[in-house]
């Protein structure tokens, strides 16, 4: 059940917010009494108007696993002078026996010159107490106030660098922010959780203990990515997936770094004395979703090649593991892949507050990947 | 940066994962393969683990039972009860590709012959499935067969793995009383080592109960009080709604004392009460809870009658519906006498809890189903608001186990008004509002045994400490006149006499 109603100023949100509440309250008759269930503040920052409802409607479908009090903001510069678009809503869904639960959204359009006013606005209407996460996919325009007010109260930022219009131009500057610490907030992306399910099924291999030893020897990463003719190609989760494997297993940028040689563009890193190439492909595939579609480590095992391969189908929503260790039997696994919806990233990246040092470490290597390869092969 | 040389000890890329590291390829026995535990549980609960990615690559299960089928009847009929009991969909691939990691060993939980030819298959699965000798033999029997197949797995060298390792998980009942429970865990130790022994308590692979620990010890505000200057008493519940949902001839020789008491109710005692571990890890976790169980005050048979109360239903109403009486029940004697109601009063006799009273309380076919523990502070010393003659409510921490897992926390607010009206409200905390899908129990205690994590399953001392109190009460009923069963009805909350048991201290049972 929802209940939404429309107010012409930011000072009439609590009040509609407490009307919201007993009208909830009335229509659950007795027996069913409402339960406001808050864990976060959630403030979303949309393009326009159409996205705004998108992501209402996200964080509305994640009330039982994250209920927060949602605050999605929009700018219109060019409207009426000091004019707002103010809707606030109560969503309450019976989600025990005999409880009705309830969590908040409120959506914010500013026009004209209450643009300037928008972050006061949006931060008067947090919950005390909860963290903050700032939800901002697109493009960022770090360093406009907006954006630099909203960030200084955020405990989070969090945003998806595939649907920025440069996203490896957003990777680098995702990076720089990390290592000035300028923001207190930590900082998370939507490509690091699209990775989730093939960090897990890599580490996986190495659980193994006749699989172990060949962490030390890995020589070879191929990671292939999807690549639909009809746009350019994202590479910020295959440079993220190969930085995660440098960082963890200690492997350090060669000199030169980058190569190319037959299409594919070679990162040379290194482990001590052993040198490991990565390669990076594009698969061109009319239709399918940008990223990851193959894992394939190899490692030189005294006794041949072993090889870890993780081969995603994207029409059966599968993946193929295999490994191949020398003098041994194949070993095939077929374990279920979806992609990750909209709805499943935001839950994922809401459900731990806490800094992530491996994906900061990965961040920083896969932004430096991406600095020397366009130094390298544009010389 | 990680340095793999000095990280292979631990898997480096398991850093910042959802799971710290997933089991080894490991095959697991099931004996007694062909029974409803593995049907409703185990297999169900081994495919979400699949379907989620948290089993390794030749994982592999062996059913082992009498009935005439093979690896494909198996599969077939595990398939079945997957697609009745696993929480995640089973798909065609999916399915396939864990299918073929099952396989049956059809034979007589006696017959040696049947334990070779396992041996030859689980070889073959070490070879050709990598599983490298790691075993788990988990027993889905009737406890009467497990010692025998324990001594079977010994004699035939199965229970010792050269390469890899080998464990046992056990079922309960863990005996039927102190003496039987230590000579059970004698024979399991002659055969396996303790630290390879996993008593499963499907209870502790709950979600609400493991958080038990996570709100005493993982929040700061609420130990300081945890003890006996702020803590009037303690009630622990577990109700039941059904009946004996077709184990009358198993229950009517158990009872809820052994049923329900000496493993669940003592967990979520020793949970409840226990001192901060100085780790996490199992066996100082276990320390801890032993602790608390050796604390309890044994009762003299004299004082039975004031400590302990049991009773039987007898045909009642549940949900509006005519239900039968104990008695009436397929496989219990017609004349049984075998208790399934208990309220104790018990004390923990060390420093923190000396002379609170704990309460305790579980009985089938009761009013609702409901499992808490609740943790009644002492009352303010004075009231000064509200009317004189009402005493001032005390302070009420509920742990919700099930149904609406969660937390609440009652205390005293003015009502809005002129006068100075005081009334008790409270604050509540829903998992399954805020939270959402938890892993069954199975999921969890599974995992956990694959990957050599004993935290959520019971040590010997604990199960030892526990019959040494439920023995003590069992011996003053024995000493007792037979009882007059049946005492109360079906639907109701149990016998009058359980009243007495708390009203006689001036308290009262919590309302459900």
């Amino acid at each position: 059940m929802q209940n939404e109603v429309h107010v012409e100023q930011p000072q009439q949100v609590y009040e509609a917010l407490r009307e919201l509440r007993q009208a909830a309250l009335a229509a659950a008759g007795p027996g069913m009494p409402p339960v406001r269930a808050t864990v976060l503040n959630l403030l979303a920052y949309a393009g326009d108007r159409m996205q705004a409802a998108e992501m209402a409607a996200q964080a509305a479908a994640l009330a039982e696993q994250h209920p927060s009090r949602t605050i999605v903001l929009s700018v219109d510069p060019l409207g009426l002078a000091g004019d707002w678009d103010i809707s606030v809503s109560a969503h309450c869904h019976p989600a025990v026996p005999g409880h009705l639960v309830c969590f908040e959204g409120v959506e914010l359009v500013a026009h004209g010159e209450a643009v300037a006013q928008l972050p006061a606005v949006a931060l008067s209407l947090l919950l005390r107490d909860l963290p903050v996460v700032l939800w901002w996919p697109g493009d960022v325009p770090f360093g406009s106030p907006l954006c630099e007010q909203l960030m200084a109260s955020a405990d989070r930022l969090l945003v998806d660098t595939a649907s920025a219009s440069d996203p490896e131009g957003l990777l680098r500057r995702l990076a720089d922010l990390s290592r000035a610490q300028r923001c207190m907030c930590t900082i998370s992306d939507y490509a690091w959780y699209r990775l989730l399910p093939w960090r897990e099924l890599t580490a996986q291999f190495f659980d193994a203990p006749d699989c172990r030893p060949c962490l030390q020897l890995l020589e070879q990463a191929r990671l292939e990515v999807s690549a639909p003719p009809e746009r350019p190609v994202d590479w910020t989760q295959a440079y993220l997936l190969a930085a995660w494997l440098a960082t963890r297993l200690g492997w350090t940028p060669d000199t030169p770094l980058w190569t190319e040689a037959e299409g594919a563009q070679q990162a040379h890193l290194r482990q001590g004395r052993r040198l490991v190439t990565l390669h990076f492909l594009a698969v061109p595939e009319v239709g399918a979703e940008p990223g990851l579609r193959s894992v394939a480590l190899r490692a030189a095992h005294p006794e041949g090649p072993a090889l870890f391969t993780i081969r995603r189908t994207s029409r059966e929503a599968r993946a193929e593991l295999i490994t191949q260790l020398p003098g041994r039997e194949e070993r095939l696994r077929i374990v279920p892949f979806a992609l990750a919806g909209p709805t499943e990233l935001l839950s994922a990246a809401l459900r731990d507050m806490a800094r992530d040092a491996t994906y900061e470490q990965a961040l920083h290597l896969a932004a430096l990947l991406n600095a020397r390869r366009q130094a390298e092969l544009a010389g | 940066m990680v340095v793999a040389e000095a990280a292979l000890e631990v898997n480096p890329l398991r850093a910042g994962l959802r799971v710290a590291r997933t089991p080894e390829p490991s095959a697991m026995v099931i004996f007694g393969a062909t029974g409803d535990l593995t049907r409703r549980k185990l297999v169900p609960a081994l495919y979400n683990l699949h379907a989620s990615r948290l089993l390794p690559a030749g994982f592999s299960a062996i059913g082992f039972a009498r009935r005439p089928w093979n690896d494909e009847a198996f599969r077939q009929e595990m398939r079945e009860a997957c697609e009745r009991y696993a929480a995640l969909p089973v798909t065609l691939e999916v399915w396939d590709s864990f299918a073929r990691g099952l396989y049956y060993v059809r034979s007589d939980f006696q017959d040696r012959e049947g334990y070779e030819r396992m041996r030859g298959l689980l070889r073959w699965l070490d070879r050709e499935r990598g599983t490298a000798g790691n075993r788990l033999f988990y027993m889905a029997t009737a406890p009467e067969e497990v010692p025998g197949i324990v001594g079977l797995l010994g004699a035939t060298g199965l229970a010792r793995s050269e390469e890899g390792w080998s464990r046992l998980v056990v079922e309960k009942p863990f005996g039927h009383d102190l003496v039987s429970a230590r000579a059970l865990n004698q024979l399991l130790r002659q055969v396996f080592p303790e630290d390879s022994i996993y008593r499963i308590d499907h209870y502790l692979g709950k979600e609400t109960v493991q958080n038990i620990l996570v709100f005493r010890f993982a929040n700061a505000i609420f130990e300081p009080i945890w003890n006996r200057r702020y803590v009037d008493h303690v009630q622990i519940a577990v109700a039941e709604s059904v009946g004996v949902e077709g184990r009358g001839k198993y229950y009517d020789r158990t009872g809820a004392l052994r049923d329900m008491v000496q493993n669940h109710m003592m967990q979520l005692l020793s949970l409840m009460a226990m001192e901060p571990p100085v780790t996490p890890e199992a066996d100082m976790v276990r320390n801890e809870k032993v602790k608390v169980l050796k604390a309890l005050r044994l009762p003299r048979p004299t004082e039975t009658p004031q400590l302990a109360v049991r009773g039987q239903y007898g045909p009642g109403y549940l949900g509006g519906r005519p239900v039968p009486g104990y008695r009436q029940e397929p496989g219990v004697a017609p004349d049984s006498l075998t208790e399934t109601y208990v309220a104790l009063k018990l004390f923990v006799d060390n420093w923190r809890w000396a002379d609170v009273p704990f309460y305790l309380r579980t009985g089938k076919r009761l009013t609702r189903r409901v499992s808490e523990i609740a943790v009644q502070f002492r009352r303010p010393p004075l009231k000064l608001f509200g009317a004189e003659m009402e005493p001032a409510e005390p302070n009420v921490l509920a742990l919700r186990i099930q149904p609406d897992e969660g937390i609440s926390l009652r205390f005293a607010v003015k009502l809005p008004g002129l006068q100075l009206d005081v009334r008790p409200v409270s604050m509540d905390f829903l998992y399954g509002t805020t939270f959402g899908r938890t892993p069954e129990a199975y999921e969890r205690l599974l995992l956990d045994a694959m990957l050599g994590d004993a935290t959520l399953f019971a040590r010997s001392d604990e199960v030892e400490a526990a019959w040494e109190y439920v023995t003590q009460i069992l011996r003053g009923w024995e000493a007792e006149p037979p009882p007059q069963f049946p005492n109360y009805q079906a639907g109701t909350w149990g016998p009058a006499a359980a009243q007495g048991l708390i009203t006689g201290d001036g308290r009262r049972w919590r309302r459900f």
